[in-house]
C-alpha cells in the first residue's frame, strides 16, 4: 500500500522527462515551441501600469535604464521571443554544463533560445547567453554548439560588451572634440576594436574548449557553420514534381538545371568584413588553427550530452525557423525549408502548412505585382535553392497561383481538418477565380488524348529519388555537400531547359473533378464574383443598396487591443548625443493613461497589453504577448495593399476569444528633431516678404527648432488578417501633451468609426 | 438676434460636417480672454493712472493695454471663427493754444469697447487649436472721453501667435498683434475743425490708432464643450 504514493510520485515525475526527451516529439503533429512553467530570475523586472509610479522610483529606473544592455536584455527577455523551461533551452543549458564542469567553473550561467531565424548567439550580462534557433538549426554536431558556447562565456566573462560599449562612447566622445574623422572611420575604429574582442574571444573560448571532451575538429567546422549560414540548412536538389500533380505539369523552360555553385572568395570576405564587428572567417579560422598546431592531445568526441537528443532538437528548430521564415516573408526558404523537411516527415501537417502559406504567399504578391519585395532575383542566389528562386521569378502570374492552389488542395484533401490550410485554399480559390478566371468549368474540361499521353509519359520525370537520400546524418550534411560545388573561379552560366512543354494549365484539376467539396468552393466564389460584376453593371440602380451592404460589412470599433503603445523620440542632428531615445515606463505609464482616458470618453473599450505587465507566474500571458507582437509585425511588413491570411491564424483565435474583440492594433508617437537649415530659416525670414504682414511669423519660426511629430496606428482583424484602418496625424511641434491628446483623441475617434 | 441665429446654424453645420476630424478631444468652442500691451510712446499716459498723471507725474514711456475676450469656434481642422469684445480705457492728451503765444494741455479720461469678429487659420501640420496661427479680426470701436460718446472707428487687426492647450481644457496663447484703426469721421492727420471738439476726436482717434498699432500678448482661455 505504501508503494502507491511513490508509484504515483514516480509516473508524475517521468511526464516531464517524457517530454523533454525529444524522441517523444510529434512532428507530424508539430506545434511550435512555447515557454512554459515559472518563469526564472532573469524575468524579473515587471511593471504596474495600473499604479502611479512615485518620484524615487522612476529615479531609480533612470538609473537602472542607464545600462544599455540591461535595458535591451530586459526588452528582449520580455518579448515572447526568448523562450524559458523548452526542450532545446535545457539542451543548450546541459551542454554549457559539461563546459563549464570540464573547466572547474561554478558560474551559473544561463542558456536560452531566441526565436530568431539568424545564425547566431548574444553574450549579455546578467548571466545570460540567448541561442537563435536560426544557429541549432545550421550546426552538424553537439561540439560544434559546445565551441560557439565557449566562445560567447568568454564575451560574458570579461564583460566585453561594456567594455565594447565604453570603447565606442570613448571613440565618438574624441571624435566629437577634434572633428578630424569622418563617420567611416569613426565605423571603421569601433569595428577594428570590435574585432580584437572577437578574436579574444575565440581564442580564451578555444582554451575553455580544449578542455571538454568534444573534438577539435569541430573548432575548424563551425566556421563552416558561420560561413554558409546565410545558404538553408540542407542543400538538397529541388524537384519541380514536388510541385506537380497529375495533370499539372510546370513548364520546364521554369527549370534551372544547373544551379549556381556556391563560392567561397577569402577576399571579398575580408573586404566585407572591414566595417563588420566580427573578423573574416578566414582569419578567424587560420588563427584558430596556428593555435591548436601544438595541441598534442585534446577531446574526440562529436556528442556528449546526447546525439539522439541533438537531431530531435535540431529538427524542432529547423520547424521553428520555417514559421520564423514565414514572418518574415522570406518565402522562398520557407518552401524549400519545408520541402527538405518533408523528406523526411512525409506526414508532417506543420510542414504541409509551411510549403502552403509560402506558396500563398507567392500568389498573393504576384498578383499584386509585388512578388520582387519578397523574391530575390536567382543571381543573387547560390546553391540548390535557387531553383525556387529561379522558377517563381520565371512563372507567370496565373501560373504561380494554380501551382499554389494545387499543392494546397491536394494538402487539405490529405489533413481535411486542418483550419489553417482551408482558409488558405479558400483565399487560394478566390485569387483564382478573380484575377484569373477560374470557372466551375475547368473541372470538366477533358484533355485530348495526346495531352493525356504525354502526362502519362512525362509525370515524375523530374523526380529525384527521395528515398535515396541519405539518412547518415554525419557524413551527409550540408558541409559536406557544398565543399563538393566549391570553386574559386568564374560562376558558370546558367543553363534552363529549353523545352517547351504544353500549357497544361487549363487541365490543373481534371483529377479532382469528383471533388465535389471543390466544386462548391469555386462555385461559391464564382457566383460571388458574378454578383459583384452584375452589381457594378447596374450600379446607378443599385447604388442604395450596394452602400447598405458595405456600411453592414463596416460596423464601429468598439473594442480593440493595442500591443505595446510606443513613444519614441529621434534626433537626425549631426551633432546629437542621442539618436533614438525610448519612452521610459514612466512616460509610457502616461501615453497608456492618455489612450485609455481617450477611449472611456469616446467609448471604445480598449485594452493595453505590454512586455512589462506580465509577471514571473503568467507564462501564457507571454506566449500570448509573444504571439500577438509577431502578428503585428508580420502585419506592418506586408507591402500596402497586401491581405493576408496571419500565419498564426488559428493560434490567434484564442487570442481573440480571450479578449472579445477580433481588432488588434498597434499605436505610437514618433517625434524627430531635425537640422533647421540655413535654407530653411532663410526661407522662412525672406518668403514672407510676398505677405508681408507673416514676416514676424516667418522670423520667429526661423528661430525656433525643427520637430515633427507623427501619431499613428494600424488595426487589424484577426480573423481576416485584413489591416482595417491605418491613420497617420502628423504635427509640427514636438510631442508634447497638446499634440499628443489631440492627435490620440481623434485617431481613436477615427478608430470606432473607422473613417 | 436672427442674425446671430443663422451664423450660429451655420457653425454648427460647419462642425457637423467635419465632427470626425475636428476640435480638441471633442470639443469646438472656447472663451479665451487676452491681455494686449503696447508701449504708448505718444503721450504716455498708463492705463491705470487718471489722466491728471499726465501732468503731476510725466512720463517719457509707459505701457497701454486692451482686454480681448473672445469666443471661439473650431470648424476646420485648421481653422477657427469667432466673436471679439474689446475693452480699454486709458487717457487722451491734446495740446491745445490759446493765442499765438501760449498753449496748454488738455487730457480726458478715454474709455473704448469695441466688438468684431475673427478668422483664424493654424500654419503647418497641426490641428486648432493647437500650434501656430494668424488671426485677422474686424470690428468697430466706439471711444468716450470723460464719459461722452466722441467718435467711432472701423479697425482690422492681426495677430500671429502660438497658442497650446494644457490639461486638455485650458487654453494658453501668447503673440503678437498689429492693426489698423480706419477713420470714419474724418482724416487723422487733415487740420482739425479749430474747435476743441474737433481736436479732441481727433486726439480720440490717434489713441485709437497707436492702441491697435503693435502689441505683444497673451492670454488664457478655457475650452467650453
Amino acid at each position: 500500500m505504501k508503494l502507491r504514493p511513490l508509484l504515483l510520485l514516480g509516473i508524475l515525475a517521468w511526464i516531464p522527462i517524457s517530454f523533454l526527451n525529444g524522441q517523444s516529439v510529434d512532428f507530424d503533429n508539430y506545434h511550435t515551441l512555447k515557454s512554459q512553467g515559472v518563469l526564472p530570475k532573469e524575468f524579473s523586472k515587471t511593471f504596474d501600469f495600473k499604479k502611479k509610479e512615485s518620484k524615487s522610483s522612476y529615479s531609480d529606473l533612470k538609473k537602472k535604464e542607464a545600462s544599455v544592455s540591461s535595458k535591451y536584455l530586459d526588452d528582449l527577455m520580455h518579448s515572447g521571443d526568448v523562450l524559458y523551461n523548452d526542450p532545446v533551452g535545457e539542451y543548450l543549458n546541459k551542454i554549457m554544463r559539461v563546459i563549464l564542469d570540464a573547466n572547474g567553473i561554478s558560474d551559473e550561467v544561463r542558456i536560452y533560445l531566441l526565436k530568431s531565424d539568424a545564425t547566431n548567439a548574444f553574450a549579455f550580462q546578467k548571466d545570460v547567453i540567448l541561442v537563435t534557433m536560426g544557429l541549432v538549426s545550421q550546426v552538424s554536431t553537439e561540439a560544434e554548439l559546445a565551441f560557439i558556447l565557449c566562445h560567447e562565456y568568454v564575451h560574458y566573462r570579461d564583460k566585453h560588451l561594456e567594455i565594447e560599449y565604453s570603447e565606442n562612447l570613448r571613440i565618438e566622445k574624441a571624435e566629437r572634440k577634434t572633428k578630424r574623422l569622418t563617420q567611416d572611420e569613426v565605423d571603421y575604429l569601433k569595428s577594428r576594436y570590435s574585432k580584437d574582442l572577437e578574436l579574444k574571444a575565440d581564442a580564451g573560448g578555444l582554451d575553455l574548449y580544449l578542455n571538454t571532451p568534444y573534438s577539435i575538429d569541430a573548432v575548424s567546422t563551425t566556421f563552416d557553420v558561420l560561413r554558409f549560414s546565410n545558404l538553408p540548412f540542407e542543400e538538397e536538389e529541388f524537384p519541380m514534381a514536388f510541385l506537380e500533380s497529375p495533370y499539372l505539369k510546370i513548364n520546364q523552360k521554369y527549370f534551372l538545371k544547373d544551379v549556381a555553385p556556391v563560392i567561397v572568395n577569402p577576399d571579398k570576405e575580408k573586404e566585407d568584413a572591414k566595417l563588420s564587428s566580427h573578423p573574416d572567417i578566414e582569419t578567424r579560422r587560420t588563427e584558430m588553427l596556428a593555435k591548436l598546431d601544438g595541441v598534442v592531445s585534446g577531446g574526440n568526441k562529436e556528442f556528449v550530452v546526447s546525439e539522439n537528443d541533438f537531431y530531435i532538437y535540431r529538427k524542432m528548430c529547423r520547424f521553428e525557423v520555417c514559421r520564423l521564415q514565414l514572418l518574415y516573408q522570406d518565402y522562398a526558404n520557407a518552401l524549400y525549408s519545408g520541402f527538405i523537411l518533408l523528406q523526411n516527415d512525409p506526414n508532417s501537417v506543420y510542414l504541409k502548412r509551411v510549403v502552403v502559406r509560402a506558396l500563398y504567399g507567392f500568389s498573393t504578391y504576384t498578383n499584386t505585382g509585388k512578388l520582387s519585395k519578397v523574391l530575390l532575383s536567382t543571381k543573387k542566389v547560390m546553391g540548390n535553392s535557387q531553383r525556387v528562386y529561379h522558377l517563381f521569378n520565371e512563372a507567370k502570374k496565373k501560373e504561380i497561383n494554380f501551382i499554389a492552389l494545387n499543392y494546397a488542395w491536394r494538402a487539405h484533401l490529405a489533413h481535411p481538418a486542418d483550419e489553417d490550410i482551408k482558409a488558405v485554399c479558400d483565399e487560394l480559390i478566390s485569387q483564382a477565380v478573380n484575377k484569373h478566371s477560374l470557372t466551375p468549368y475547368y473541372l470538366k474540361n477533358a484533355p485530348p488524348d495526346t495531352i493525356r499521353k504525354d502526362v502519362n509519359t512525362t509525370v515524375d520525370s523530374l523526380k529525384t529519388d527521395t528515398s535515396s537520400i541519405n539518412n547518415d546524418k554525419k557524413k551527409n550534411n550540408k558541409y559536406s555537400k557544398i565543399k563538393t560545388v566549391v570553386i574559386t573561379g568564374d560562376k558558370k552560366n546558367n543553363t534552363t531547359l529549353k523545352t517547351e512543354t504544353f500549357d497544361y494549365l487549363q487541365y490543373s484539376f481534371i483529377d479532382l473533378a469528383d471533388d465535389a467539396e471543390l466544386k462548391d468552393r469555386i462555385k461559391y466564389f464564382y457566383d460571388r464574383k458574378k454578383e459583384d460584376e452584375d452589381d457594378e453593371e447596374n450600379g446607378v440602380r443599385n447604388k442604395s443598396k450596394t452602400n447598405k451592404t458595405m456600411d453592414e460589412t463596416r460596423p464601429q470599433i468598439s473594442e480593440v487591443v493595442f500591443v505595446e503603445p510606443q513613444k519614441i523620440e529621434i534626433d537626425t542632428r549631426n551633432n546629437a548625443k542621442k539618436r533614438v531615445t525610448y519612452a521610459s515606463n514612466y512616460d509610457k505609464v502616461y501615453l497608456y493613461g492618455q489612450i485609455s482616458m481617450m477611449s472611456d470618453k469616446l467609448g471604445v473599450d480598449e485594452k493595453i497589453v505590454d512586455r512589462y505587465t506580465v509577471g514571473k507566474e503568467q507564462v501564457n500571458e507571454l506566449n500570448e504577448f509573444g504571439l500577438m507582437l509577431d502578428f503585428v509585425a508580420e502585419q506592418s511588413r506586408h507591402e500596402s495593399k497586401i491581405v493576408m491570411l496571419p500565419t498564426d491564424y488559428i493560434e490567434l483565435k484564442s487570442i481573440q476569444e480571450k479578449y472579445g474583440t477580433p481588432y488588434i492594433g498597434m499605436m505610437g508617437v514618433v517625434s524627430f528633431r531635425s537640422e533647421t537649415g540655413v535654407g530653411k530659416a532663410i526661407a522662412n525670414i525672406f518668403v514672407p516678404f510676398i505677405y508681408w504682414f507673416a514676416l514676424p511669423y516667418g522670423i520667429f519660426r526661423a528661430a525656433q527648432p525643427s520637430y515633427t511629430t507623427y501619431i499613428f496606428t494600424e488595426v487589424y482583424d484577426l480573423e481576416t488578417g485584413k489591416k482595417i484602418f491605418t491613420d497617420v496625424e502628423e504635427y509640427d511641434f514636438n510631442a508634447q501633451d497638446d499634440v499628443v491628446k489631440s492627435g490620440l483623441f481623434d485617431i481613436i475617434q477615427n478608430i470606432k468609426n473607422k473613417k | 438676434m436672427k442674425k446671430l441665429l443663422i451664423i450660429s446654424i451655420f457653425l454648427a453645420s460647419c462642425i457637423a460636417g467635419f465632427s470626425q476630424r475636428v476640435g480638441f478631444m471633442g470639443k469646438h468652442f472656447s472663451l479665451n480672454a487676452d491681455f494686449l500691451l503696447y508701449p504708448a510712446l505718444y503721450h504716455p499716459v498708463a492705463n491705470d493712472q487718471a489722466a491728471q498723471a499726465y501732468f503731476t507725474s510725466p512720463q517719457w514711456f509707459g505701457f497701454n493695454y486692451r482686454l480681448n475676450v473672445n469666443l471661439d469656434a473650431i470648424v476646420s481642422k485648421k481653422s477657427t471663427v469667432g466673436f471679439d469684445f474689446n475693452y480699454y480705457h486709458t487717457a487722451a492728451a491734446l495740446d491745445t493754444t490759446n493765442g499765438p503765444s501760449s498753449s496748454f494741455s488738455v487730457t480726458r479720461e478715454f474709455d473704448a469697447f469695441a466688438i468684431g469678429a475673427h478668422y483664424r487659420v493654424f500654419f503647418g501640420n497641426t490641428k486648432a487649436p493647437v500650434g501656430f496661427y494668424y488671426k485677422v479680426e474686424t470690428g468697430g470701436t466706439l471711444y468716450s472721453m470723460n464719459g461722452r460718446t466722441t467718435g467711432g472707428n472701423w479697425y482690422v487687426t492681426n495677430y500671429f501667435g502660438r497658442q497650446h492647450v494644457l490639461l486638455g481644457r485650458l487654453i494658453f496663447d501668447y503673440g503678437f498683434n498689429f492693426g489698423m484703426v480706419m477713420p470714419t469721421l474724418g482724416g487723422y492727420f487733415s487740420n482739425p475743425d479749430d474747435t476743441f471738439e474737433g481736436r479732441l476726436s481727433q486726439a480720440g482717434n490717434l489713441r485709437s490708432i497707436f492702441h491697435y498699432g503693435i502689441n505683444v500678448y497673451g492670454g488664457v482661455g478655457i475650452l467650453l464643450f
